[in-house]
């Protein structure tokens, strides 16, 4: 199948933020100062917060951004369903293996869990108002049952990814312009917005 | 049920950093009650060589007494922001202190400024080995599942009493050296900048740690609370609860006073109301805190076992058994007489710091826990801990020596074991120590 038709299939009018290496790199240390709270709980040894506002803009907030950043660099996000919120379901857990194009699924699983030693990934997708926020979880654990273990504290992983979120809010409150960053269980505002109309056609 | 080996080196982590993190606190703290008759030599007058001694018992004191009101600062901070940034402010803040007091030139250099620095870092030290105990013992119980409850948080206790017999061992080694010019004079400072290597270590340990979980399922989609929410639900929470938290109180003040009796008042009892020498008090002081220290996990093991309730109701009733046994050979006993019964003594000690620290703790909300520990548990550990020695000495004074001081460890059993029937009628009608239900909102 012809590599474009396949983007335009999966990626539909999504769009990486136009400022999303500063996202990954400019704050990484304040955003790695907050998702490390939750990092080792449960054997979790990665987490992502993307964030993918009402005109569907993606940005991310990782704890690693190289994870990330290989999918970017290659434009393999495009393929990853992780990435498009029309392809998940709001409240739901779902594995990286399971989201990723059949035509790439051994680039993307190279890329994003081989390289980085982990064992298994998880989604969780939280929907408020317009905007998709995806907790992205990744275990280096090598037990058989994790997805069974990692079902069972669905509830408590999609509580953890909240509290990360409320951490990484402030920051990702500069790149959701003209939105106002979701709070958790408010109802989504619109920043006024003032536009400078310049008339020069009065006579 | 799973076991896999990643949750197990993050729960080392956990554990180690609850450890360390009270080490260093009971560490820096002991190593000045150690070496008083140094420290009040170097930072006070020599003009009054008499009174300085004194004097430093009474910046000691100020210490002491502004505990709580650090445990009350920091609790409130550790309800408001999480326990984890705390730990490693306290941590670094005692460790900071303690290297400061330590490197504070004597009074012969910089006068009476020498004297100021040191009561003023010594209260500063205080404040954040306040909150240190009541935010770590809260991030161990918090981070760890229902079943483990008991053993995580007993490693507190641990890491506390290690500290004493850290300090202790320590200041044996230096003490010594100086005594016998193999070491300088100034070789005492050392001890204090042995803080920063720990310091050091505890700030890599606990940087690296997850936020406890319990905090985060309870904060993760609320709103942060302000500092003021979080005092007047505290207040709210103890107007509500009065008699459980009073049922508190009477079961923390037996620990303390129990603590203050057995290491802190019974040297001066073998020396003054027995014949034994300082020496030899102090080994038997050593020793049986070294058993203490070493069977504290073992009891925390079997708090996820056993009735918690049950096992205190049977650490209180065995106080007030071996109490008059305890005080009797210690008036009048031989060296091994007091050693077996102090050793005896240890066993229920050690029982009590694994169960009760941890019962208290997860008998608070977690959104208002620090908070209510500092204003529970911290108060009753200023007002008993500062009481008890006195009590203790007008009792052996004014009284028979042997029973005396035995029947003030009986009675505040005593009233332990009313407490305890409290709670125990109160957690069958309703089960508060899972109460993290325990709305913050509802109060605003």
């Amino acid at each position: 199948m012809n590599k474009l038709v396949v983007i335009q299939e999966a990626t539909v009018a999504l769009k990486l933020h136009p400022k999303i290496m500063d996202i990954l790199f400019y704050h990484k240390r304040d955003v790695s100062s907050g998702l490390r709270d939750l990092k080792g709980i449960h054997g979790i040894d990665h987490v992502a917060i993307i964030m993918i506002n009402p005109e569907l803009e993606i940005s991310i907030f990782s704890l690693f951004p190289s994870v990330e950043y290989n999918l970017i660099a290659n434009e393999l996000w495009k393929f990853d369903r992780c990435f498009n919120p029309m392809t998940l379901e709001d409240k739901t857990l779902n594995w990286w293996e399971d989201s990723y194009h059949l035509s790439y699924q051994h680039e993307l699983r190279h890329l994003k869990e081989d390289i980085h030693q982990f064992t298994l990934g998880m989604n969780l997708v939280r929907k408020i108002d317009g905007f998709t926020l995806i907790y992205s979880f990744a275990t280096r654990n090598k037990m058989d049952d994790l997805k069974s273990y990692y079902s069972n504290l669905k509830d408590e992983l999609f509580q953890m990814g909240d509290y990360g979120y409320k951490l990484i809010r402030g920051m990702s409150e500069r790149y959701c312009y003209p939105y106002v960053a979701p709070s958790l269980g408010e109802e989504i505002r619109r920043r006024p917005h003032l536009k400078l109309v310049i008339n020069n056609d009065l006579r | 049920m799973i076991s896999l080996c990643k949750l197990n080196s993050t729960s080392k982590r956990i554990i180690f950093s609850g450890l360390i993190g009270n080490l260093l606190e009971s560490f820096d703290i002991m190593i000045c009650i150690y070496l008083a008759h140094i420290v009040s030599q170097a930072f006070f007058s020599p003009s009054t060589q008499n009174k300085n001694l004194l004097y430093t018992f009474f910046v000691f004191l100020a210490g002491y007494l502004s505990r709580p009101l650090g445990s009350l600062l920091i609790g409130i901070f550790a309800d408001q922001v999480g326990r984890k940034k705390m730990l490693v402010y306290s941590l670094l803040m005692t460790g900071g202190c303690t290297a400061i007091i330590g490197l504070i030139p004597s009074y012969q250099t910089i006068g009476v400024t020498a004297s100021i620095l040191f009561l003023f870092f010594r209260i500063l030290q205080n404040i954040s080995v306040g909150g240190e105990y009541i935010s770590s013992i809260s991030y161990l119980v918090e981070s760890a599942s229902k079943h483990k409850r008991g053993f995580y948080g007993s490693w507190v206790s641990v890491g506390f009493n290690g500290g004493a017999l850290l300090a202790s061992f320590l200041v044996y080694i230096v003490v010594s050296g100086i005594n016998h010019n193999y070491l300088p004079e100034w070789s005492w400072r050392l001890i204090f900048l042995v803080a920063i290597i720990g310091t050091l270590l505890g700030y890599w340990i606990r940087i690296s740690l997850p936020e406890s979980l319990g905090y985060i399922l309870a904060n993760s989609s609320s709103r942060q609370p302000s500092k003021f929410t979080i005092l007047k639900s505290s207040f709210f929470y103890l107007k509500e609860y009065p008699l459980y938290c009073l049922s508190l109180m009477v079961i923390s003040w037996l620990g303390v006073s129990e603590t203050s009796a057995i290491f802190i008042y019974s040297p001066i009892h073998m020396a003054t109301i027995n014949t034994l020498s300082v020496q030899k008090a102090l080994e038997i002081n050593t020793l049986s805190l070294l058993l203490l220290t070493l069977i504290i996990p073992f009891f925390g093991y079997l708090y996820d076992r056993i009735n918690r309730l049950k096992l205190l109701v049977m650490t209180t009733i065995s106080f007030i058994v071996l109490a008059p046994m305890y005080f009797y050979y210690l008036s009048y006993g031989s060296y091994f007489q007091i050693l077996i019964s102090k050793l005896l003594f240890s066993i229920p000690s050690a029982c009590y710091y694994a169960v009760a620290t941890v019962l208290i703790t997860e008998s608070f909300p977690v959104s208002i826990r620090c908070t209510s520990l500092a204003l529970i548990y911290q108060m009753v550990s200023a007002l008993a801990g500062g009481l008890t020695p006195i009590i203790l000495i007008y009792l052996s004074q004014h009284y028979h020596p042997g029973w005396a001081p035995a029947a003030y460890i009986m009675l505040s059993g005593g009233f332990c074991l009313l407490g305890l029937s409290y709670l125990y009628t109160f957690r069958h009608r309703q089960p508060l120590a899972e109460s993290a239900e325990f709305s913050l909102i509802e109060l605003t």
